[in-house]
């Protein structure tokens, strides 16, 4: 086993600390902590946009062992304020190198129920880890993000799987290990068929639409005259 | 025909690359009628994954900032070109931010493309897609990244044949419309 280093958790969502990305990201940290290990955590859209949050986030990285990325897709890619936070590290680590070695995985997390949707959005995160000098240490998928949303993950329940392989992967991790083949293969799985995923989503987003007062969904408020 | 470039240069990109100005022209040229949003001088706000835009105000984001100009001419667009250097092998920040306030050109409900779950799209008519991207240096993997990133944007805007090039941010006008004029080509463009 190797010497409990720093981790630090950089959340992509815009949601913050209240996301399916931070829940991810959580249980990853916990397992980390019971190695342990010290933690931070910073959310992107308060960091770009907050100069003390951005100083503490420069400083944490500069002194991090492990940096976990955990985001969900955006139009097939990271949320804008992720990449502006990527622009922004690689720009300071560009001028100086960091002093010990470093690593980085990612874990991203959409809607779709296919987890390979993510791919390359992941593909993004090893860019950069490249760039800016990390060691890429490996990528997590994850479909059916809508299925966390609002629930705690634990090992009991629908949750069970994701809640395993999250401390598996820690475990790994921990180990100063790349996340294995297996463990990315078991978070990928789905967790229950897509046609049920698609079904409750879809009565989902109805329930919430009536609720909030909108009628028609399928409204074309910029449609051109000429349609 | 529309053509709308969202041009994610920032400021100081923009003073040496100047690959809109010779996509304006080539598109000019080829018969479009070419507008471009330089979208360092608009105030777009982040995404903040509320989803109001599909399920409060459907249509239109909740966020009243110039990311809704932004939307209203892409949906009256023929085609819209993404101007962008490769960032990571992904888009710009300043052009993500835009990309990001799209969605509800999209509908919350899903349908099947290609075998892979897809949303529905929210218009009859949409535009179609392409990408020209800036390549800092001849890094392959971020080549490969932008060009499957193109690709998979192209798949949810069900857009069979996108229009995308990848050149050096370097590289002279010549080879940009040399790029250019294949990516046309190539997606059946005027």
């Amino acid at each position: 086993m190797s010497t409990p280093g720093q981790v630090v958790l950089l959340i992509g969502s815009p949601r913050g600390g209240r996301s399916t990305s931070a829940q991810l990201g959580d249980v990853l940290v916990a397992g980390l902590k019971k190695h342990g290990w010290t933690a931070t955590t910073h959310i992107a859209r308060t960091a770009i946009a907050n100069p003390p949050a951005w100083s503490e986030l420069e400083r944490a990285t500069a002194a991090a062992d492990l940096v976990i990325v955990a985001t969900p897709l955006y139009v097939d890619s990271l949320p804008a304020p992720l990449i502006e936070t990527f622009e922004r590290l690689h720009a300071l680590r560009h001028t100086a190198a960091p002093p010990k070695a470093q690593r980085l995985i990612a874990v991203v997390n959409s809607g779709f129920p296919e987890a390979h949707q993510n791919d390359t959005a992941l593909a993004i995160c090893r860019c950069f880890a490249h760039r800016a000098g990390f060691r890429w240490d490996g990528g997590l998928a994850l479909g059916m993000g809508g299925a966390l949303s609002g629930q705690a993950i634990t090992e009991r329940g629908r949750t069970h799987t994701v809640a395993v392989t999250l401390h598996r992967a820690a475990d790994e991790l921990a180990a100063d290990g790349p996340l294995s083949a297996a463990t990315i293969q078991a978070l990928a799985r789905p967790m229950m068929p897509v046609w049920l995923y698609r079904l409750i989503a879809e009565v989902s987003f109805r329930i919430t639409a009536w609720r909030h007062g909108a009628r028609h969904l399928g409204a074309q408020p910029y449609a051109r005259e000429d349609d | 025909m529309k053509l709308l470039i969202l041009d994610g240069l920032t400021a100081e990109q923009a003073t040496t690359m100047r690959h809109g100005v010779w996509l304006d022209a080539l598109a000019r040229a080829r018969g479009w009628t070419p507008a471009t949003l330089s979208l360092r001088t608009l105030t777009i706000a982040p995404c903040t994954g509320c989803f109001g835009c599909w399920l409060r105000t459907p249509g239109i984001c909740v966020t009243d900032d110039d990311g809704r100009a932004v939307l209203r001419q892409l949906v009256q667009s023929d085609g819209v070109i993404l101007l962008t250097p490769v960032t990571f092998g992904g888009y710009s920040a300043l052009l993500k931010r835009a990309l990001d306030r799209i969605i509800p050109m999209i509908s919350p409900f899903f349908s099947t493309v290609n075998g892979e779950t897809h949303h529905r799209l929210r218009y009859a008519r949409q535009p179609r897609f392409g990408a020209l991207g800036l390549l800092g240096d001849d890094d392959a993997e971020e080549a490969q990244t932008f060009r499957t990133l193109a690709a998979r944007n192209a798949l949810n805007w069900h857009e069979p044949r996108p229009a995308v090039a990848l050149v050096r941010a370097d590289a002279d006008e010549t080879a940009t419309r040399a790029a250019l004029q294949a990516a046309f080509n190539t997606a059946g463009w005027p």
